[in-house]
């Protein structure tokens, strides 16, 4: 068993691990870091604590947000550090079987590069998990946004 | 982070009651109770309004305290947080930031962004227009800065980062200090300087050299911090040098240390001097603010009169002068001059003594004879009422240290800074001197001399009425936190460095005015009961 938090990025459903979430919030606005990777859309400030915010869009290759009228963002933590995922709805706890996981083939649309993620069946949809170790570790050096499952990798 | 744990080994917290509690405040809705864990449940402790008390006594029962705990915990970007096994224990684990690095900093922006930039690192901010003074050029390929007369590259900070500069109308640039050379940073405003705390950026911005991190403004804005050694770097300057000739001072103590002074040029063709540490600020004022009255000279500032000397030469066409403006007793006055040439570090070396009364000796500054200007002349001249509230002379400073060599080298400092000084090569000696009537405002005395040390010297000054409440000030080679400790618990003001020239006249300043003040205080006090 492992137990998530739903997140809807782009026009699809995502699950992190429990774990690592913290908050959930809005912000009017974000302080841009100049030279940053392309993932990072900047910093914020919530409640005193600087967080690190990253558009998950970005790096799952899907559309970007419009950001005119502010971010809804899940706050999580990951080494001691801060980060802010911007999504466009936040859901629920959820508890995933082990037994429900289901293998995506690599590549199996003809197009995707990157690994797929870990992908669990739910009553009447798909789950991935977002392995937020790994993305985080490649957020650094990472030229533009890993392809996602669904939709067509960038070129 | 450290991580703080306290933990009883009590009949822990019952999880049931803060469920049922949680329940009623509509903290969280039935489902959502019923899966929580013990440590989320514990979570709700911390909500505001949250108690489980059957009654309220007066330090606790409203259900606020852990609140207010854990707000203040969070302001310093900490965590607490509580877990509890019935029958066994409670335990409340704290997590706080290892350090809280607080600096002064300026705000500016490039664009819109802001950034801030160290304090330390700044030596000026100049706006550049095609004038003789400061002028932006390109050499080479390279943005350059010809400031009087130093020539510097510059560090485009907008093309750096790759956003949009302000219309370009007026370039300014933050003269920044790297080893012991300077580059300039070209930026669109200041703001002002705050004190800031440092916080690192996360790891996937880390690698940015050019940031040393980010903090937080007082409106709760987050803004980078430049790095000006990342800066150069990116500008590709060599910082290498940056082990500068302070490292070799430490190891030759008789070398001559250097006092910042302003030269300038007023009427005579020679160069003048002041040490800076005397001048409150340098503005730039319109002739027709310089009004004559009753004799003497007044500025028109900040709907003040203030009494000026003008140095410089008289000039009708003239539409602006520079002034330097000193503090006397508390009082601004100005000095007019024909024009502000540089600042300069030099060692305070009078080969000259001087004859006239405006002058206390001559020198030579950047290779040009120089005159160091006595600043009390021109205070007894245009504030004479708070100039003679110091009984008609000069501040007096006594000056205690047994060797000759540090009463030689300290002594015509302090005289330049305008204060009369007499010294005195032990505790006996400067003991003597007080009880034969010197009436000494300060007292500069070693801290480390045989037979009766700085310490005990102090107390038994303090012993003599009159010198309950005189400034005085330790002087050691090294002014660490165990004998600023030491210094204070005998009743010394301050401990200086022997070497540390700025220092020692700042501190003479700042306590001789305020000490005057108080004085005028006590005298005015005086004044108004005779009268009545």
């Amino acid at each position: 068993m492992r137990r998530v938090f739903t997140i809807k990025v782009g026009g699809a459903w995502y699950g992190i691990p429990i774990e690592t979430v913290r908050t959930v919030f809005r912000v009017d606005a974000i302080s841009e870091v100049p030279l940053s990777p392309p993932s990072i859309a900047g910093l914020v400030n919530v409640r005193g604590e600087v967080l690190t915010v990253i558009h998950l869009t970005h790096y799952l290759g899907l559309e970007p947000v419009d950001g005119s009228g502010g971010y809804l963002m899940v706050g999580i933590e990951h080494n001691d550090e801060a980060f802010g995922l911007i999504v466009a709805k936040a859901g629920d706890i959820l508890d995933i079987d082990e037994a429900a996981r289901v293998i995506i083939p690599a590549g199996a649309d003809g197009q995707t590069t990157a690994a797929p993620l870990p992908t669990y069946k739910l009553e009447s949809s798909l789950l991935p998990i977002l392995d937020v170790d790994s993305m985080l570790a490649s957020l650094a050096t990472a030229p533009a946004g890993r392809a996602a499952i669904h939709d067509p990798a960038p070129s | 982070m450290i991580s703080i744990q306290i933990a009883d080994d009590g009949s822990g917290i019952d999880v049931n009651r803060i469920r049922d509690k949680a329940a009623a405040l509509g903290l969280a809705d039935d489902n959502r109770l019923a899966v929580m864990t013990n440590d989320e449940l514990c979570r709700c402790i911390f909500a505001p309004g949250f108690s489980t008390a059957n009654k309220v006594t007066h330090v606790s029962g409203r259900g606020f305290g852990m609140d207010v705990v854990r707000e203040n915990i969070e302001s310093i970007g900490g965590t607490v947080s509580l877990t509890t096994v019935a029958g066994q224990g409670t335990t409340v684990t704290l997590k706080v930031p290892l350090t809280l690095a607080i600096i002064p900093a300026l705000i500016f922006s490039v664009g819109n962004h802001r950034f801030a930039i160290p304090q330390d690192s700044v030596v000026e901010a100049v706006s550049c227009h095609d004038g003789d003074k400061s002028r932006l050029s390109v050499v080479q390929g390279q943005k350059t800065l010809r400031l009087r007369d130093q020539v510097m590259p510059v560090a485009d900070l907008a093309s750096i980062c790759k956003v949009q500069p302000a219309d370009d109308s007026e370039r300014l640039v933050i003269v920044t200090r790297l080893g012991t050379s300077n580059f300039a940073i070209a930026v669109d405003q200041l703001a002002d300087v705050q004190e800031i705390v440092i916080k690192p950026l996360s790891s996937p911005l880390s690698h940015l050299n050019i940031f040393a991190g980010n903090t937080i403004l007082g409106d709760g804005s987050v803004v980078l911090i430049v790095d000006p050694v990342g800066l150069a770097a990116a500008i590709g300057l060599d910082s290498s040098n940056q082990h500068s000739v302070d490292v070799d001072g430490q190891a030759d103590p008789y070398r001559k240390d250097a006092t910042n002074f302003i030269l300038f040029r007023a009427q005579g063709k020679v160069q003048k001097a002041l040490p800076l540490s005397l001048v409150s600020r340098i503005e730039e004022v319109k002739a027709s603010d310089i009004v004559d009255s009753d004799g003497q000279k007044f500025l028109r500032h900040s709907g003040q009169l203030m009494p000026v000397i003008v140095l410089a030469g008289d000039d009708p066409e003239r539409q602006t002068w520079p002034v330097l403006i000193i503090g006397v007793a508390g009082e601004p006055m100005g000095l007019v001059v024909t024009e502000i040439i540089d600042t300069i570090e030099h060692s305070l070396e009078i080969d000259i003594a001087g004859r006239t009364p405006a002058i206390i000796g001559t020198t030579t500054m950047n290779g040009e004879v120089t005159e160091i200007m006595d600043l009390t002349h021109f205070m007894e001249s245009a504030r004479p009422d708070e100039f003679a509230r110091k009984h008609a002379h000069r501040f007096r400073v006594l000056l205690v240290d047994d060797k000759l060599f540090f009463r030689d080298m300290l002594a015509p400092i302090i005289a330049a800074a305008g204060y009369e000084v007499n010294t005195a090569e032990s505790a006996e000696a400067a003991m003597a001197a007080i009880r034969r009537g010197g009436q000494f405002d300060a007292i500069l005395t070693d801290v480390d001399m045989p037979d009766v040390n700085g310490y005990e010297l102090t107390h038994m000054i303090r012993e003599i009425p009159a010198y309950l409440d005189t400034p005085i000030i330790a002087m050691d080679a090294y002014a660490g936190d165990e004998v600023q400790d030491t210094a204070n618990r005998a009743g010394m003001l301050s401990v200086v460095g022997k070497f540390d020239r700025k220092l020692l006249v700042s501190l003479l300043q700042d306590n001789l005015t305020a000490s005057a003040f108080r004085q005028s205080a006590i005298e005015s006090r005086m004044n108004t009961e005779t009268a009545a």
